[in-house]
């Protein structure tokens, strides 16, 4: 790790009006992880029209701070209620609603808040770790490279992005539209404007803020009213045990270890998002322990696991995203499309010319991690009781969030008009088990794609399909198609397709 | 076996708009049309497939899905906010639909909360203000 790089980088952060953007940040996180069905792409789309106009590094630190706190925060309605705050918090429920029910709630809740911190602390630790031994490698990639591990990327959050039906091809369609999406406008190679209905409006293309908005916000909103009242009409006491949780955490410091490890390792796989990672680790803790008979009655290792995972997973997103401009999911597509509106190109330019920003980024996970963990165990008895007040009440403040933050897209009222409309498209997609996450990394990826193959084309010809790293990612991506596809028409395992429940 | 409605709903819709890209691409210059025809292709097999095999292997409604009655008076209402938006401005619009809403909604609930309705509609309207201004716009 360049020591000057990461102090300075510090020294970015530690500037109080940035901190102060930071804890924004983490309030923002704290309160849509605690209401259930919202989550961190919500909470990235409600901060998102709010970073125009900001400085880079305080923009970033905000938005970093929603999402090193959501998959702590989201952890209070699953244990006190028995309903995820978001996706990232099922399996929780699984083990810590039981010790809730029990009188245990403060001791899930701890042990989960410092398992959370300590796998969030570990994802930006490994982070930092990663960006100097990564360097060769990603300065050594070229515009046919970077196209081809686009595309693979692409195809991994196609086909493993979770949905109600586990049918890649609704991923693959997606992640497809996504990119026809971003065609819209400007053509990165000539003058021409491409399906813009000669309409003003459309030549810049459609703003990223409306539609994540569109496509996360407004579906959670109307399925939340839906289903009416308050999410739950009481709450156990958090009661006794905070010291035992925490002592539970040093106890099992290896399972938090190891199952931070994990969470790395499957955030950084594009496509494996929040609710897999925490299944995958509640599975895994169940299957490699030995005494298993108290699993889903109040195991306290049923919480350590999922919730250690699922905060370090946030670095291991990074890696991608930062390094090579992947996004393996829609929190990294907003995360992404923000660096770019900030005018920092994530990729092998970040690093080699502003090296600092990676690193502000590690510090500002970091430092949100344990924030936002602090005050979930300084004001836990406060914060517990926003996930009892009924919906309706919220609705119209989140609402007029949302729409402030259309209008300021463009200051037009169109802006209005298409967040409706993916509104509509999103609470469309979500029922028919379409899953939305590749449609925004597509959306984003889009234009970079369009461009590494301009560049590849113009440069090499069609031959830069024949360059080694080309030739090998490529056939990783068409084994992996073939092997989705293969399993959707259950070749191999019966005639019927592989079209099972998902993750919600 | 109950027919996928939503999932062949979003598979025509994006087998019609991918058509959309592919036929429009044909006009555009050399070097902006391979990337949006490609993805016109690409996304009308995608497209298909699915349809065939929500067709043939679909399972019905998610049961998740709320009825389509509630979901419609919910888009309507969200809708009619940002109607009012662009005709009287936002702090307003804020202002009028939260006490709207929230009179509505209390309603359903059997008891109509008129006094929280509209101290939480002065709430809102407060916060458009600041909003506003600090956005630094006159909407």
């Amino acid at each position: 790790v360049d020591s000057q790089v990461l102090l300075e980088a510090l020294y970015i952060v530690f500037e109080p009006a940035r901190l102060l953007w930071l804890m924004l940040g983490v309030g923002t996180g704290l309160i849509v992880g605690i209401l259930p069905g919202l989550g961190g792409v919500v909470g990235l789309a409600l901060l998102l029209p709010f970073i125009y106009g900001l400085d880079p590094y305080a923009a970033m630190a905000m938005l970093i701070g929603v999402g090193a706190v959501v998959s702590t925060s989201d952890t209070f309605p699953s244990i006190l209620i028995g309903t995820p705050g978001s996706a990232g918090s099922q399996a929780t429920i699984m083990d810590g609603y039981p010790l809730a029910q029990k009188g245990e709630a403060a001791r899930a809740l701890s042990a989960a808040f410092s398992a959370s911190m300590v796998g969030g602390v570990f994802g930006a630790i490994v982070l930092s770790l990663i960006i100097p031994v990564a360097r060769p490698l990603v300065l050594a990639f070229g515009s046919p490279e970077l196209l081809m591990l686009s595309v693979l990327g692409l195809t991994l959050v196609g086909s493993l992005s979770g949905s109600r039906v586990r049918n890649p091809v609704k991923g693959l369609s997606a992640a497809a539209f996504g990119l026809f999406l971003g065609t819209i406008g400007g053509a990165p190679a000539v003058l021409e404007y491409r399906f813009t209905f000669d309409a003003l409006y459309l030549f810049e293309g459609i703003g990223l803020v409306l539609l994540s908005l569109g496509l996360f916000a407004i579906p959670e909103i109307v399925d939340l009213l839906c289903k009416g009242g308050a999410i739950a009409d009481k709450m156990g006491s958090i009661g006794r045990g905070w010291r035992q949780g925490l002592r539970d955490t040093l106890r099992y410091r290896w399972l938090v270890l190891r199952h931070s490890a994990i969470g790395v390792l499957v955030g950084f796989t594009p496509g494996l998002g929040s609710a897999i990672v925490d299944w995958l680790n509640y599975g895994v803790v169940v299957r490699t322990s030995k005494d298993r008979e108290e699993f889903g009655k109040g195991d306290i290792r049923g919480v350590i696991a999922p919730e250690s995972a699922n905060n370090a997973k946030d670095g291991g997103a990074l890696i991608p995203t930062l390094l090579f401009g992947i996004p393996g999911s829609a929190s990294m597509a907003i995360l992404l499309g923000a660096m770019t509106t900030l005018g920092i190109e994530p990729g092998p330019r970040l690093i080699q010319n502003r090296p600092e920003v990676l690193y502000v980024i590690v510090w500002s996970l970091a430092i949100g991690t344990v924030a936002g963990t602090l005050i979930c165990f300084l004001l836990s008895r406060w914060i517990a009781r926003l996930a009892l007040i009924p919906f309706h009440y919220v609705a119209p403040f989140i609402l007029m969030a949302l729409a402030l933050g259309a209008y300021s897209s463009n200051f037009h009222w169109a802006d209005l008009l298409v967040l409706l409309v993916f509104g509509l498209l999103g609470w469309l997609m979500k029922h028919a088990g379409v899953p939305r996450a590749p449609l925004l990394v597509g959306f984003v990826l889009s234009p970079l794609i369009e461009r590494y193959l301009w560049i590849s084309l113009t440069r090499y010809g069609l031959s830069f399909l024949l360059q080694p790293f080309v030739l090998v990612i490529a056939t990783i991506t068409v084994l992996l198609m073939v092997w989705q596809v293969l399993g959707t028409f259950g070749v191999g395992g019966g005639s019927k397709p592989r079209m099972q429940q998902g993750e919600g | 076996m109950a027919l996928p409605v939503l999932p062949l709903i979003a598979a025509t819709l994006f087998l019609a708009l991918f058509a959309f890209a592919a036929w429009e691409a044909r006009d555009f210059h050399q070097a902006a049309r391979a990337f949006p025809m490609a993805v016109g292709l690409a996304g009308i097999a995608l497209a298909l497939l699915d349809m065939v095999l929500d067709l043939r292997f679909g399972d019905g409604q998610d049961p998740e899905t709320p009825p389509f009655r509630h979901a419609a008076l919910h888009f309507g209402l969200i809708g009619g906010y940002l109607l009012l938006f662009a005709l009287i401005g936002f702090p307003l619009a804020t202002g009028l639909y939260t006490f709207g809403f929230l009179l509505l909604m209390t309603r359903q609930r059997g008891k109509t909360e008129w006094l929280r309705s509209a101290v939480l509609a002065a709430a809102a309207l407060a916060v458009s203000f600041a909003l506003r201004a600090l956005v630094g716009g006159r909407f």
